[in-house]
C-alpha cells in the first residue's frame, strides 16, 4: 500500500516535469504588435539580504505594472520574470539559464556575490546584468567587465563621500572607526572609508556573517575611540550593530551605507539610539517623494489599486525605483534603435551605455554611462536620522576619489 | 511464445557471473543505450537551458556519489561534503588561473587537495562515530566557510577565482554542449569508479566495515585504514563535483558551498537509495528537478505564488519528501525503481 | 587587564544566552536519544509563536509567555508522535535526515505563515547599560542569564523531585532496563520534547527580544554544538557551563585573536574547540565516558 503511494506520488512528479517542461514556451504578448522584452530578477527575498531583495524587487515590479498599463515602453511591453535565489550561486545560474530560455535581454541581480557568480555566463551569453549599488570597484571599468553594471556609486564611493562630508561638518580632525561585514561588498565599503579617512582612519573590526551577537566586535571597535563609527552590516546585523554601538559608546556619530537606511533599524534599535545616525543613498527615498514615486501613487489612486505596503515600510524600496527607472530608460534607448523587432542582450547593453544624464524621474542622482564606464554615477544623497525619520541633509554629493578604482576617465 | 520476461530471478552460477559490471544482456542494452542518449541525443535535441538543468543535476550526483562511498558503503556520516567540494573548486581554480599550471594537471590535483584535505576530519572518525563525527564534519563545513571569506585564497578582494574554459581541438566549455559534455563525461567515470569500487577488496572492506567494524577488526580489516582511505575517495569525488561546479558557472565563490549543499548531498543519497550508484543519480536529478518543477508547474495547475514563498514551499516540500522516503521508502527512488521492475518482471504471478 | 575582565564577562552572560539555546537540545537527547538538527528551527518556532502572542493577540507577557510555552510544547509533542516515533529504532542517518527534515518544514511553515520581515519582539527586557566597578553588562544580557539560571533550576528541581523527571532521568540512564521496569518510552520521549518545546519558547522570547525575529535564528542553531559537546550530551548544567565556556573563548578570540587570524574568527574558535574537545575527551566535560570509542 505504502509503496504504491509513493509511486502515485512519483508518477505525479513525473507527470508535472512533461508538463512543466512543454508548457513554458508560452505564446509571447498577443496584444501588442511588439514582442515584449522580458527582464529577469535573481531574486534575494529570502537569506542573508532579505529586505534588500524585497525592496529592489517590489520597487521594480510596481513600476513597470504601471509602465504597462500605461502602453508599456513605446508600446513595447516589459515582462518580469523572477526567480529565487535565497542569496546562494548554484541557484541563481540555473535562474539565468531559465531567463536565457525566456529570452530575456537583461538581468537585475540582488547582492554582490550573484552578480560576480553570473558574471561568465552573462559575458558567454551577451545579456547584461544590472545591480545599481554594489560592491565590486574592478566592475566599473566596461572594457574588463562588459556586461556588468553596477550603473550606480559603489561602497566605495559611498563611504568616500560618506567620510567626505563628516569631515566637513565635523571639521578635519574627525576620526573614523569601520566595522565591516567579513563579505568581500562589506570588506570594500570599510576600505573606501579607510581610503577617504587616510590618517583620521584608526582602525577596521571585521564580523562575521553569522555572529549572532556583534558585542565582542562593537566594544573592539568602540575601543579604537573614534569619533564617527561606520559599519557595512545589513538586516537583522545591522539593527544588532546600531544596538551595541549606542549601549557601548552613546556619544559617537554613527554612519552607515545604503542598504541599512531602513525603518527595521530605526525601530530595532530604538529612536533615541538611532538619532543623529548618518547614512548615504544612491536614490531619493520615498518620503522625499520624488517625482518616480509620486507617479506610481496617482497610478495606484487612479487605477483604485492598493498602495504597496512595502513602498513606506521598507526604504531599500525607492532604490528599487532607482532600478526600475533606469532600467526603463535604457529598453526606451533600446526601442529607439531596433523600432519593432526584438530587443537583444546586445541592444539593452548599447542602450545603457548610451544612458545621459538621466534623473529616474527624481529617483537618481544624473548618471551619465559609456562603454569605458559603468558606474556613471559617483553622487549620493546625505540621509539623517531626525526624530525617527530619515532626512536627507545633502543631495547628490560627490566624495574624493577611490583608491582602487579602474581608471575610466571619471577622476 | 509469449515469454517475454517472464523469469522467475536471476541465477549466477558461479564468482564470475556474479562479479560482471554488466550481469545481465538486459543491463547491457540499458546501459548502451543511456550512453548513445546521454551522450550523442541529448547534446543535440536539448536546448541550451536543459543542457544547463542537466548539466546541474550531473554535478550535484557527483557529489551524491562521493557522499555515498561515505555514507552508504563505510556508514560514516559528514555534513561537511561542501566544504570539500569548495577544497577541491578553490585548489583548481588557483592552479589553473593564478599558477597557470594546465588543466589535466590540476584537476587530479585538485581532487588530490580535497581528498587530503578531508582526512583532518577523517582522524577525527577514528576517535569518534556517529553524530559525533557528523558533528565534527559539520564544524569542518564552517571552518572552511570562514577560511573562504577570511582568507584571500583568491588573490583578490573578492574571493572569486574564475574558471577559464576548457578547449581542446572542437571541445570547448565555453558552450553549453562542451560543458554539459565535460560534466557527462566525469559523471560517467564516476559511476563506473564507484560502480567497481564495491567489487573490489577496498569496496568490500569498506563495506564490512559499515556493517559491523569489531568483526571487520577480527577478520583482519582494518577500520581505521578503511574509513581513511572511504574519506579520502569520498572527498576527491565531492571535490570533483566543485571543479565541475566551477566550469559550468566559470566562477566560485564562498556562496557555492554552503551547509545547504551539504544537506543537499545527504538528501540526495537518501532520497535517491543508500549506498546504490543508480539511486545517486536518481536522486541528484529530483533534489534539482524539485525547485524547477515547484516554480513552472504550479502556474500551469493555476497556483501563482510570489518568488520568496515558493521557496518557502519547496522547503516544507523538502522536509515532507525526505520525512516520507524515511517512512515509506527507506530504499529510496532506486528500491521504488527495483520493485516495480520486479513487479513487471514476474508478471502476472508475483508470488 | 580592564579589556580582559570586560570581555570575559560579556562572554560568559552571552554563555547564559548559549545555555537556554542547549538545555532544549540536551533535553531531547536526555529523553529521547535524538540528536536534534533541528534545535535553532525550533528557537525560530518559539520566537514566533511568543511574539504572535504578545505583539498581535496583545496578551500580557505573565500570561503570554506561559501561553506560547504551552504551545511549543504542543508542537513537540507532535514532531515526537509523528515523525520520530516511527523511526524509533532507525540508524542515527535516518534520525538527523529526520530532524534536519523537520526542521525545513517550520522554516518553511514560519516563513508562508509570517513572512520575510523581521517582527520586532516586545520590549520586557529591559534594554540598555548597567556599570558596575567600571564595567558595562548589557541589560538585556544580564537579564537573559537570570532566565538561564531560573530555568536550569526548574529542570533540576524537575529531575530531582518529579516523578516524570526520575523517570526520565532512568531512561536516559538505560533504557532497556527502565523499559523493563514497566516506564513507558512514549511517554517519556513525549515529556522531553514537550519540555524542549517549552524551553525553546523561552529561548525564542529571549534571542527574539535579543536580535528580532526572523529567518536568521536559525543559524543559532549551530552555535549549539561546542556547547554540548564541551558540557556532554546529556548534562543540563553542563550545557550552563559549556555554555559560559563557549561564551568567553568567543569574547576572548574576537577581542585577540580577529586581527591575527582573519576577521570572524571569534565565531570558528568555539569550534575548533570543538574539535579538540571531540578527541580529546568525546564525552565532553561533564558527560559520562560511555559512547561507543572506535
Amino acid at each position: 500500500m505504502t509503496r504504491r503511494l509513493t509511486a502515485g506520488a512519483l508518477t505525479l512528479l513525473a507527470g508535472s516535469l512533461i508538463l512543466s517542461a512543454c508548457g513554458s514556451d508560452g505564446d509571447p504578448g498577443a496584444d501588442g504588435d511588439k514582442e515584449p522584452i522580458v527582464v529577469g530578477i535573481a531574486g534575494a527575498r529570502v537569506g542573508a539580504i532579505a529586505n534588500i531583495g524585497e525592496g529592489i524587487s517590489e520597487g521594480i515590479i510596481d513600476w513597470f505594472e504601471m509602465v504597462n498599463a500605461e502602453g508599456g515602453v513605446n508600446g513595447r511591453e516589459v515582462e518580469i520574470v523572477e526567480v529565487e535565489t535565497e542569496y546562494e550561486a548554484p541557484p541563481a545560474v540555473e535562474a539565468f539559464s531559465r531567463f536565457q530560455q525566456d529570452d530575456a535581454a537583461v538581468v537585475v541581480t540582488q547582492g554582490t556575490a550573484i552578480t560576480d557568480a553570473l558574471t561568465p555566463v552573462a559575458t558567454q551569453n551577451k545579456i547584461p546584468l544590472f545591480f545599481p549599488g554594489q560592491g565590486n570597484l574592478e566592475t566599473v571599468d566596461g572594457e574588463a567587465a562588459p556586461y556588468v553594471f553596477p550603473a550606480s556609486p559603489l561602497y566605495a564611493h559611498q563611504a568616500s563621500a560618506l567620510v567626505d562630508y563628516l569631515i566637513q561638518e565635523n571639521g578635519p580632525d574627525t576620526t573614523f572607526a569601520c566595522l565591516a561585514w567579513e563579505a568581500p561588498a562589506g570588506r570594500e565599503f570599510c576600505n573606501g572609508a579607510a581610503d577617504a579617512a587616510e590618517k583620521n582612519f584608526v582602525g577596521e573590526v571585521v564580523f562575521p556573517a553569522r555572529a549572532a551577537d556583534l558585542a565582542p566586535q562593537v566594544n573592539r571597535l568602540v575601543d579604537l575611540g573614534a569619533d564617527v563609527n561606520l559599519h557595512s552590516a545589513v538586516f537583522g546585523q545591522a539593527t544588532a550593530a546600531f544596538k551595541g554601538l549606542c549601549e557601548a559608546a552613546p556619544d559617537s556619530i554613527m554612519g552607515t551605507w545604503h542598504w541599512s537606511v531602513t525603518k527595521d533599524a530605526v525601530e530595532g534599535a530604538g529612536k533615541d539610539c538611532m538619532e543623529g545616525m548618518y547614512a548615504t543613498s544612491m536614490s531619493t527615498l520615498t518620503t522625499d517623494e520624488p517625482e518616480a514615486f509620486t507617479m506610481l501613487q496617482d497610478f495606484w489612486s487612479e487605477s483604485g489599486e492598493e498602495p504597496n505596503p512595502v513602498a513606506l515600510n521598507n526604504t531599500v524600496y525607492s532604490n528599487g525605483l532607482y532600478f526600475a527607472t533606469v532600467l526603463e530608460e535604457a529598453i526606451r534607448l533600446a526601442d529607439d534603435k531596433v523600432g519593432d523587432g526584438p530587443i537583444t542582450g546586445e541592444d539593452m547593453k548599447a542602450a545603457l551605455e548610451s544612458i545621459t544624464d538621466f534623473e529616474g524621474y527624481g529617483a537618481a542622482c544624473p548618471i551619465t554611462l559609456t562603454p569605458k564606464d559603468h558606474s556613471g554615477n559617483r553622487a549620493l544623497n546625505i540621509y539623517r536620522v531626525e526624530s525617527g525619520e530619515f532626512a536627507r541633509v545633502e543631495t547628490c554629493v560627490v566624495g574624493p576619489p577611490v583608491a582602487g578604482e579602474p581608471d575610466v576617465g571619471q577622476n | 511464445m509469449p515469454l517475454i520476461a517472464m523469469e522467475t530471478g536471476r541465477f549466477d552460477e558461479n564468482h564470475r557471473q556474479q562479479v560482471r559490471v554488466y550481469d545481465t544482456p538486459h543491463r547491457r542494452f540499458w546501459i548502451l543505450t543511456l550512453l548513445v542518449v546521454g551522450f550523442v541525443i541529448v547534446p543535440f535535441a536539448a536546448n541550451q537551458y536543459w543542457l544547463t538543468v542537466l548539466g546541474l543535476i550531473g554535478v550535484a550526483a557527483v557529489g551524491g556519489l562521493g557522499l555515498n562511498v561515505l555514507v552508504g558503503y563505510t556508514g560514516q556520516i559528514s555534513l561537511g561534503h561542501a566544504a570539500f567540494a569548495a577544497v577541491g573548486a578553490y585548489s583548481c581554480g588557483i592552479m589553473t588561473t593564478r599558477l597557470g599550471l594546465p588543466v589535466w594537471l590540476a584537476i587530479p590535483a585538485a581532487l588530490l587537495c580535497a581528498g587530503l584535505f578531508s582526512l583532518i576530519f577523517g582522524v577525527v572518525s577514528l576517535r569518534v562515530k556517529g553524530m559525533y563525527l557528523a558533528i565534527a564534519t559539520l564544524a569542518a563545513q564552517y571552518l572552511v566557510e570562514w577560511a573562504l571569506h577570511a582568507w584571500n585564497l583568491a588573490g583578490n578582494d573578492y574571493g572569486l577565482i574564475t574558471f577559464e574554459p576548457i578547449e581542446i581541438g572542437a571541445f570547448n566549455t565555453a558552450t553549453p554542449v562542451g560543458r554539459y559534455l565535460l560534466i557527462m563525461a566525469c559523471l560517467a567515470l564516476v559511476v563506473l569508479y564507484v560502480e567497481n569500487l564495491t567489487r573490489t577488496r577496498t569496496g568490500r572492506a569498506m563495506i564490512a566495515v559499515r556493517d559491523q567494524d569489531m568483526a571487520a577488526a577480527g577478520i583482519g580489516v582494518s577500520p581505521f585504514k578503511y574509513k581513511l582511505i572511504a574519506f579520502f575517495i569520498s572527498s576527491s569525488i565531492a571535490g570533483l563535483s566543485g571543479v565541475l561546479y566551477g566550469f559550468s558557472a566559470g566562477i566560485v565563490s564562498a556562496e557555492a558551498f554552503t551547509l545547504t549543499l551539504s544537506i543537499q548531498y545527504l538528501a540526495i543519497i537518501l532520497v535517491g537509495g543508500l549506498g546504490t550508484v543508480p539511486g545517486a543519480v536518481l536522486g541528484a536529478a529530483f533534489i534539482t528537478m524539485l525547485p524547477i518543477v515547484l516554480r513552472d508547474g504550479l502556474p500551469i495547475i493555476g497556483i501563482e505564488l510570489a518568488a520568496n514563498m515558493q521557496v518557502h514551499l519547496l522547503s516544507v516540500l523538502f522536509g515532507i519528501a525526505i520525512l516520507a522516503f524515511l517512512f515509506l521508502e527507506s530504499k529510496g527512488l532506486y528500491g521504488l525503481f527495483r520493485n516495480i521492475k520486479d513487479y513487471f518482471r514476474q508478471w502476472p504471478f508475483s508470488y | 587587564m580592564g579589556e580582559f575582565v570586560q570581555l570575559t564577562a560579556n562572554g560568559a552572560l552571552l554563555g547564559f544566552m548559549y545555555a537556554i539555546l542547549a538545555m532544549g537540545f540536551v533535553l531531547v537527547f536526555k529523553g529521547s536519544g535524538v540528536i536534534n538538527f533541528s534545535q535553532g528551527e525550533l528557537v525560530l518556532l518559539g520566537a514566533y509563536v511568543v511574539s504572535w502572542v504578545l505583539a498581535t493577540l496583545g496578551v500580557p507577557f505573565w500570561l503570554g509567555i506561559p501561553l506560547a510555552a504551552l504551545v511549543c510544547a504542543v508542537a513537540g509533542v507532535l514532531i515526537e508522535r509523528f515523525a520520530l516515533r516511527r523511526l524509533l529504532n532507525e540508524s542515527m542517518l535516518a534520525l538527523i535526515m529526520a530532524t534536519i527534515a523537520l526542521g525545513s518544514i517550520i522554516r518553511g511553515l514560519m516563513s508562508l505563515i509570517f513572512g520575510d520581515r523581521t517582527r520586532s519582539m516586545p520590549e520586557i527586557l529591559p534594554t540598555g547599560t548597567y556599570e558596575v566597578l567600571g564595567l558595562r553588562f548589557s541589560a538585556l544580557m544580564v537579564w537573559a542569564a537570570v532566565i538561564g539560571l531560573l530555568l536550569l533550576g526548574a529542570l533540576a528541581w524537575f529531575f530531582s523531585k518529579t516523578k516524570l523527571g526520575l523517570a526520565m532521568q532512568a531512561v536516559a540512564d538505560d533504557r532497556v532496563a527502565a523499559q523493563s521496569l514497566g516506564m513507558s518510552l512514549g511517554v517519556v520521549n513525549a515529556t522531553a520534547w514537550a519540555i524542549a518545546g517549552a524551553v525553546a519558547a523561552l529561548a525564542g522570547f529571549v534571542w527574539g527580544s535579543f536580535l528580532g525575529v526572523d529567518g536568521r535564528l536559525i543559524a543559532l542553531g549551530a552555535l549549539i554544538f561546542p556547547v554540548v559537546i564541551l558540557g556532554g550530551l546529556e548534562s543540563i548544567p553542563g550545557a550552563v557551563i559549556g555554555g559560559i565556556v563557549v561564551g568567553i573563548v568567543e569574547s576572548l578570540s574576537a577581542g585577540y585573536l580577529d586581527d591575527v587570524v582573519g576577521g570572524g574568527f571569534s565565531t570558528v574558535a568555539p569550534l575548533l574547540l570543538l574539535l579538540v574537545v571531540l578527541l580529546v575527551r568525546p564525552y565532553g566535560l561533564f558527560g559520562r565516558p560511555e559512547i561507543e570509542r572506535v
